[in-house]
């Protein structure tokens, strides 16, 4: 294998979303039989890079060279065809259909136009379990199988591929300590056969063992490249999170500060006492009346589970959950009876309705009425409030919700909320998918919120540690399922929650 | 000169594009004013007063089991055990109305009851069996027919008793009770989906089923209810079938489970749910009559009638779809 060559460059990259430049000038050089991992703290555009190289967005400026040929990459499946191979979080696989056909859809063999199923499915079996390493039952459909194995069956179908390079997007998120194993033999041997690996891993312990080389993302442009071999923990977090640490946190770096929770006049408005679920270990939170409590942590790390178990969509396997008021929610219905409102993270999915109007979009859940009859005059005032209260732009009555941009979608939702009685505000994201000027006008409303109304307890859950860092009075961080972290954001500095997040115990 | 030309061209593309949008949320109203205007020109007894009422009276049961249909349909379910359940009901009212130790009232009641049950459990096989609701509907509207034939051996039933028999051939004034008993229903339904958080609560359903249970909606309740009002309705139409035509067929209103579905879509409601109401469907049931009747009153055979028929199903689909893109 000629090694002297790059397998892929990437040239000059920039990618500009309107006023936006989410990509500088990026150039990175990836060598055959190489891991190259790809690190950066949420938006630095880490993301928008793995697009542009599989194929799915075109770059603004620049170019991706395979083999010094310049590639043109319009589509996922032209990728596919020049031999970059993407695996992301959400599997192209056929969930109806057995493991030994997805293994093998792209190159099934066929004698006279009918296909020879014993001898592709042997294959199969054998590509299983010799590059793979592991015994799924093949003849299982794909959709039964957890979703670690659907990523074993995944690199399978990779690995029968003429691939020569894999983009692996945070492949371990969803993948148990078994599994885990296995990906970092296949990766190996991967690596061995000459292909160049690009791994997109938040899991420093995880990049530190298995990656030959790091380039480090930061605000869009490259800010850092290492041989593996000679950089540490601590210094990827300085370099990804922007300051230079200190030599006593390198000395204990899996310990973190927390910092002393001064006692506070206000109340308590829910707390979490033990709690543990599938998804989180443990968990002991409290989140205060006229406070904005966030809950952060990487993908898949527990944070996102919180402001589902404060509203009874997920129950406690064990561990309790108190309110003020004495009630533990049971359910969805009952924790909004008493006073519990969720805002869920995917708008479109669980948020919005789209071909009615902005007025129901608003009303959903509390219409006005009296003896089950909506008063029309009285909802309309109630909307006008609503619309003036959240700055929605854009609305006029009757006007449908879906035509609405995405920041104020989410303006509407948060208007649904409010518009309830209640004492606690669980939000997934709120501010996910919004542009910058929306973001500050929901922070603002938040903010404003427990301002106005010292009863009222907010929660947000995000991925992202700056902004929080922006709006919340407390942050809880969360590394693999349990609290890393308990910080008042007063007294604490932007940096040192960002490390307890990113530190893997 | 030339500016103001600009504005005038502006001007009347917006005017057309109001009027498109308009025309993209009420198309079955431009098409039913079509289909009158055509059957005008076409012959000249289709607008007395005497043919109006005789139309509005055909459609009157098809309008009754149309109204639950678009409630099923708005909450992106689909109900085809209407026909079954038509004829099964039809038989109970019959057998029941004409035995001794029964009666009509009691038969009445038994057989909206026999309507409301298959609905529930339509509902409940729907919500808690997790099978789509178009092949629950079609195995109990199966049974269902079934049932009717059961009752008594598939033979039909006369010599009903002239109480029951008045409702169906009832007038009050120039409309028959067929008629009234359709148009009442129809307000109530409007009125409870456009005026009440019910209603709503039905559209929020039919438009994000999961956006609706976040915010605290009971959407099992709400689907359950909605497949029993259907089949309540179904159960009715059963009565008042049996009741128009003066005996108890077992093989009573297959055809209406189609026409129904058939009748809410030329009204404008979206098969995806969430869009449309019953408003529509008065008048798309209007519009399968009105076509039958235009055919029957020029004289042209049945076998181009049902290729009419078919044909105006697609278009006014068709129409409905391409206007979609109008909407504002």
């Amino acid at each position: 294998m000629d090694n002297s060559h790059p397998l892929i460059e990437i040239i000059g990259i920039s990618k500009r979303y309107g006023d936006v430049l989410v990509l500088k000038n990026i150039n990175i050089d990836i060598y055959g039989g190489e891991v190259h991992c790809i690190l950066g703290a949420n938006g630095a555009g880490k993301s928008t890079l793995v697009k542009i190289m599989s194929g799915a967005v075109s770059p603004s400026e620049g170019s991706v060279l395979l083999d010094g040929v310049s590639l043109t990459l319009k589509s996922p499946r032209q990728a596919k065809r020049a031999g970059i191979v993407a695996m992301y979080q959400e599997l192209d696989l056929f969930p109806n259909m057995t493991v030994w056909e997805n293994i093998s859809i792209d190159h099934l063999s066929s004698k006279m136009g009918v296909i020879q199923r014993r001898k592709i499915r042997e294959n199969a079996e054998e590509n299983l379990r010799t590059e793979i390493g592991v015994e799924i039952a093949i003849d299982t459909v794909v959709g039964k199988l957890t979703v670690s194995q659907q990523q074993l069956v995944y690199l399978a179908k990779t690995l029968n591929s003429s691939a020569r390079t894999i983009i692996l997007d945070e492949p371990s998120a969803s993948l148990g300590e078994i599994e885990r194993e296995v990906l970092h033999t296949v990766i190996k041997k991967l690596k061995k056969r000459g292909l160049a690996i690009i791994l997109i891993s938040h899991k420093l312990d995880e990049v530190l063992k298995i990656s030959d080389k790091i380039t480090i993302l930061r605000d869009g442009g490259v800010h850092g490249q290492h041989a593996t071999a000679d950089t540490e923990m601590e210094q990827l977090i300085s370099e990804m999170v922007g300051v230079q640490s200190n030599t006593s946190s390198k000395l204990r770096p899996t310990t973190i500060k927390i910092s002393e929770v001064q006692k506070q006049s206000r109340s308590c408005a829910v707390e979490l006492d033990h709690v543990s679920t599938d998804k989180l270990t443990d968990v002991c939170i409290k989140a205060m009346s006229g406070q904005i409590t966030g809950v952060t942590g990487l993908a898949g790390s527990g944070h996102e589970q919180i402001p589902l178990v404060i509203s009874g969509i997920m129950k406690p396997i064990s561990g309790s959950i108190n309110t003020k008021s004495g009630v533990s929610p049971k359910s969805l219905r009952h924790a909004v009876k008493n006073g519990i409102v969720y805002l869920h993270a995917e708008r479109k999915i669980g948020g919005i309705f789209p071909t009615m109007s902005i007025d129901d979009n608003l009303m959903v859940g509390n219409f006005p009425n009296k003896f089950g009859v909506i008063l029309y005059k009285m909802r309309n005032l109630k909307v006008g409030r609503l619309v003036n209260e959240m700055k929605i732009q854009g609305y006029h009555p009757g006007k449908r919700a879906s035509q609405l941009s995405g920041g104020n979608q989410q303006k509407v939702l948060l208007g649904r909320c409010i518009n309830r009685t209640f004492k606690i505000l669980a939000c997934a994201e709120p501010t996910r998918g919004v542009d910058i000027g929306g973001r500050k006008e929901i922070q603002m409303f938040l903010r404003q919120l427990v301002a106005e109304s010292p009863e009222i307890a907010v929660l947000v859950s995000s991925d992202d540690v700056e902004e929080l860092c922006e709006y919340a009075d407390k942050i809880y961080s969360f590394v693999d399922k349990k609290v890393s972290g308990e910080f008042i954001v007063a007294d604490s500095d932007k940096f040192e929650i960002q490390r307890a997040v990113l530190r893997t115990c | 000169m030339l500016i103001k030309r600009a504005n005038d061209t502006e001007d009347s593309m917006k005017k057309s594009f109001y009027f498109m949008s308009w025309a993209s949320k009420y198309s079955f109203v431009a098409i039913f004013l079509i289909l009158v205007a055509l059957s005008t020109i076409l012959s000249p007894v289709f607008l007395t007063s005497g043919n109006i009422f005789n139309i509005f009276l055909e459609t009157s049961i098809l309008g009754v089991v149309s109204i639950g249909a678009t409630c099923v349909i708005l909450i992106a379910g689909i109900d085809l055990s209407v026909g079954g359940v038509i004829a099964l009901s039809g038989m109970v009212a019959a057998v029941i109305s004409s035995s001794n130790h029964g009666g009509p009232i009691l038969g009445i009641l038994a057989a909206v009851a026999t309507g409301l049950i298959v609905g529930i459990v339509n509902g409940v096989a729907t919500v808690y069996g997790k099978v789509p609701s178009f092949i629950v509907t079609l195995a109990t509207g199966t049974v269902a027919g079934g049932l009717a034939l059961l009752v008594t051996n598939g033979q039909p039933v006369y010599n009903l008793p002239s109480s029951f028999l008045a409702l169906g051939g009832g007038n009050i004034g120039p409309i028959s009770v067929l008629t009234i008993i359709w148009l009442t229903i129809s307000v109530i339904t409007i009125i409870v989906l456009r005026w009440t958080p019910v209603g709503r609560h039905i559209y929020a359903l039919g438009d994000n089923s999961y956006a609706a249970f976040l915010s605290g909606i009971r959407v099992d309740l709400y689907t359950i209810s909605t497949f029993a009002f259907c089949g309540l309705l179904s159960g009715l139409a059963g009565v008042l079938y049996a009741s128009w035509v003066n005996v108890g067929y077992p093989n009573a209103g297959s055809s209406y489970t189609l026409q129904s579905i058939a009748a809410v879509v030329i009204g404008g409601t979206s098969l995806f749910g969430g869009r449309g109401g019953v408003g529509g469907t008065i008048l798309g049931a209007l519009m399968l009559t009105v076509f039958t009747n235009i055919f029957n009153l020029v004289g042209l055979p049945a076998v181009w009638q049902m290729v009419g028929y078919g044909s105006l199903i697609l278009i006014a689909a068709l129409l409905n779809h391409w206007l979609q893109q109008y909407r504002r």
